[in-house]
């Protein structure tokens, strides 16, 4: 971990201009989603809202370069990702966004150390001496026993903290959670809304989260609301001036 | 890029059905090996069973009835040669050998065949112990016969007491000393009791071929006082010879041939039976790796999400192809290894019941055939797992990430 200094990394600027997500579902074509203007500058604490259906994970693989739109752009400090190969946006990934899921999507036959490596195989054979190290400090940094031989016998929290630590793996500037507290309980929960809110004061990273945990949209500076794959400005909030989300 | 994490982590989350198309790969290959290797076996060890007996000459009848009797030494009824063409044969002048053969009676299980002296010399390539019978109460056990150097006993009258059930023992008057052991020539001659010719006559109330009252054995024969014999195996002296001799023999009171060329046309029979086999055999391991592909699809339908998740993780493409072809590679490379190893096991198996009983070696051998069929399933494999590999590879990350 990059011990306490704050700000270290340089979060991108994001910027989302006439984005439309569509699939069709036999019926015909749906528009999962459909924002018009929404920026959300680095270092920002988003908390992405809204009943099921409403879009908000395709909102979060669309900004994670996951998925082609039917209009618009995705822009990354004035980079438009949704417009890169499928190659460029899998290396960009992997540096730039850290992705954190209510099931963790661990491989429970692997140690906590190899889970955290998982991403360090996605380039090289071996993990080379840094990047091992860095994985082993990670796992220290949130308190997670080393001495497990799989994943599978850990406590739900735990397993998240597995998790974000794999998504911290090569320090991106941007975290990427998908409901990271939905399935865990109060104080598992409240650890990891203490680490989010740590990765952007501390780190200065953006994070985004998708959740419907109250103790989390409490925290969060800023929520973003969507409903029908629309942004609700009625229940998007901004409570910090300097993140401001929403139409400029 | 390193897929093993992720292969290692399926294959032990999915162990017991890895190991079960481990093993049908396995036994699919084992099938074709086994088969390949025992044909090929067979082949060499029958013919080196018959390659002592050059020519054979014996009454009309079936080529193959006499290279069961004569050669494998397997109890039948084989028709006896006229006596005249008999004591034609045993004087022959272009045979540096004329061997007579003469069955009916065994010691213990173990049949007794009467022939000439040079004869034993010749199939056994000299004695491990003692010498060659020089008189008629003498007898040569062959390596593996159950009869003592030095024993002395009475044979039983009849071929195999232990295969003609029903048959009361009957016991020759007559009296045979071991004097001599040969060595192990990998035939079922090797479970024989080798005796004079004249002996095996001389119990069955024949004429021995030799003056009323003459003691000695082998050639040259009286002519005037052979009888019939079941087969009588020629060594020509030059290859001409052979052919010559063959023409010779070939009359309507005899036939003469080669083994090798009855055991030639034996083989195409055994090729086409192997060549079927092959393909069944084939045909099988294609099965089975169509079967064990559609496992492999199934399980990697539960993994859709997580192969997404490593793609939102920032894993290309390229590497879950590699996931999902590792996977397949690893049960193919396993199963064929040990599918080769099984084969060969079996084969070897099957090879020492075969020699137990009939007392013909097979060497049962892994040779280029096995390994270009090992070889051609790995490969195959490693092609077809392309297929699920490249399906993974083109899958939606979203539609996987979001499907329930």
């Amino acid at each position: 971990m990059n011990e306490a200094k704050p700000g270290n990394l340089r979060a991108p600027d994001l910027k989302i201009e006439d984005l439309q997500v569509g699939y069709s579902n036999g019926a015909g074509a749906v528009t999962a989603l459909e924002i018009e203007q929404l920026s959300v500058p680095g270092g920002a604490l988003l908390a992405v809202t809204g009943p099921s259906g409403s879009g908000k994970s395709t909102f979060l693989y669309a900004i994670g370069g996951l998925l082609r739109p039917q209009r618009g752009r995705v822009l990354w400090d004035g980079h438009d990702i949704l417009s890169e190969g499928e190659s460029a946006r899998d290396r960009w990934r992997r540096h730039t966004v850290g992705f954190a899921f209510q099931d963790f999507h661990l491989l429970a036959e692997l140690t906590p150390l190899q889970n955290v490596l998982l991403p360090a195989s996605f380039e090289r054979f071996t993990a080379d001496h840094a990047i091992r190290e860095r994985a082993v400090a990670l796992l220290e940094h949130f308190e997670v026993p080393q001495a497990r031989k799989s994943t599978a016998s850990m406590s739900r929290g735990e397993q998240q903290r597995v998790a974000i630590a794999r998504a911290l793996l090569f320090d991106p500037p941007v975290i990427l959670a998908d409901e990271p507290t939905a399935s865990l309980d109060a104080r598992s929960g409240a650890v990891v809304i203490d680490i989010l809110l740590q990765l952007s004061a501390r780190d200065g990273r953006t994070v985004i989260a998708i959740s419907h945990d109250q103790e989390l949209l409490k925290r969060f500076s800023n929520t973003v609301a969507l409903d029908h794959g629309r942004i609700n400005h009625d229940q998007t909030t901004n409570r910090q001036p300097q993140g401001a989300p929403g139409n400029p | 890029m390193n897929p093993f994490l992720v292969v290692r982590a399926t294959i032990a989350r999915h162990r017991w059905t890895y190991l079960l198309f481990i093993l049908l790969v396995a036994v699919a290959t084992a099938i074709g090996v086994g088969i390949t290797t025992q044909e090929a076996a067979l082949r060499i060890g029958s013919a080196r069973a018959a390659d002592k007996f050059d020519l054979m000459v014996a009454a009309p009848g079936s080529e193959t009835d006499v290279v069961l009797a004569a050669i494998y030494l397997r109890p039948g009824t084989v028709p006896l040669l006229d006596p005249a063409v008999v004591g034609k044969v045993l004087a022959e002048p272009r045979a540096k050998i004329s061997a007579p053969l003469g069955f009916g009676d065994n010691i213990r299980g173990s049949p007794i065949v009467g022939t000439v002296p040079a004869f034993v010399d010749y199939l056994s390539g000299g004695l491990q112990e003692g010498r060659v019978f020089a008189s008629e109460g003498e007898a040569v056990a062959g390596a593996a016969a159950g009869v003592a150097m030095g024993e002395a006993f009475h044979p039983d009258h009849g071929r195999n007491p232990f295969l003609e059930s029903g048959t009361a023992r009957v016991q020759h008057a007559a009296t045979l000393t071991v004097v001599g052991r040969m060595k192990p020539t990998g035939t079922p001659w090797d479970n024989s009791v080798i005796v004079p010719i004249e002996f095996v006559w001389r119990v069955h109330g024949l004429p021995t071929g030799h003056a009323e009252g003459e003691e000695r054995i082998g050639p040259p024969f009286d002519a005037a006082r052979v009888p019939g014999v079941p087969a009588i195996v020629v060594k020509p002296d030059t290859i001409n010879a052979a052919y010559g001799l063959r023409n010779l023999y070939r009359t309507p009171l005899s036939m003469a041939f080669f083994p090798a060329e009855a055991l030639v046309r034996l083989y195409e029979v055994l090729g086409d039976i192997r060549e079927l086999m092959s393909w069944l055999a084939l045909a099988t391991q294609g099965l089975v790796v169509i079967a064990m592909l559609a496992g492999v699809m199934a399980i990697l339908t539960l993994h859709r999400r997580q192969f997404a998740v490593l793609r939102a993780l920032g894993a290309p493409r390229l590497y879950i192809f590699l996931c999902v072809w590792t996977q397949i590679a690893v049960i193919a490379v396993a199963g064929a290894l040990i599918g080769l190893l099984l084969g060969a096991g079996a084969a070897m198996a099957v090879s020492h019941m075969i020699t137990r009983a009939t007392g013909i070696v097979l060497p049962a051998q892994i040779g280029p055939d096995e390994l270009l069929l090992v070889g051609g399933m790995i490969l195959f494999g490693l092609i077809v797992a392309t297929v699920p590999a490249f399906i993974s590879y083109r899958r939606s990350v979203i539609q996987s990430l979001t499907a329930q």
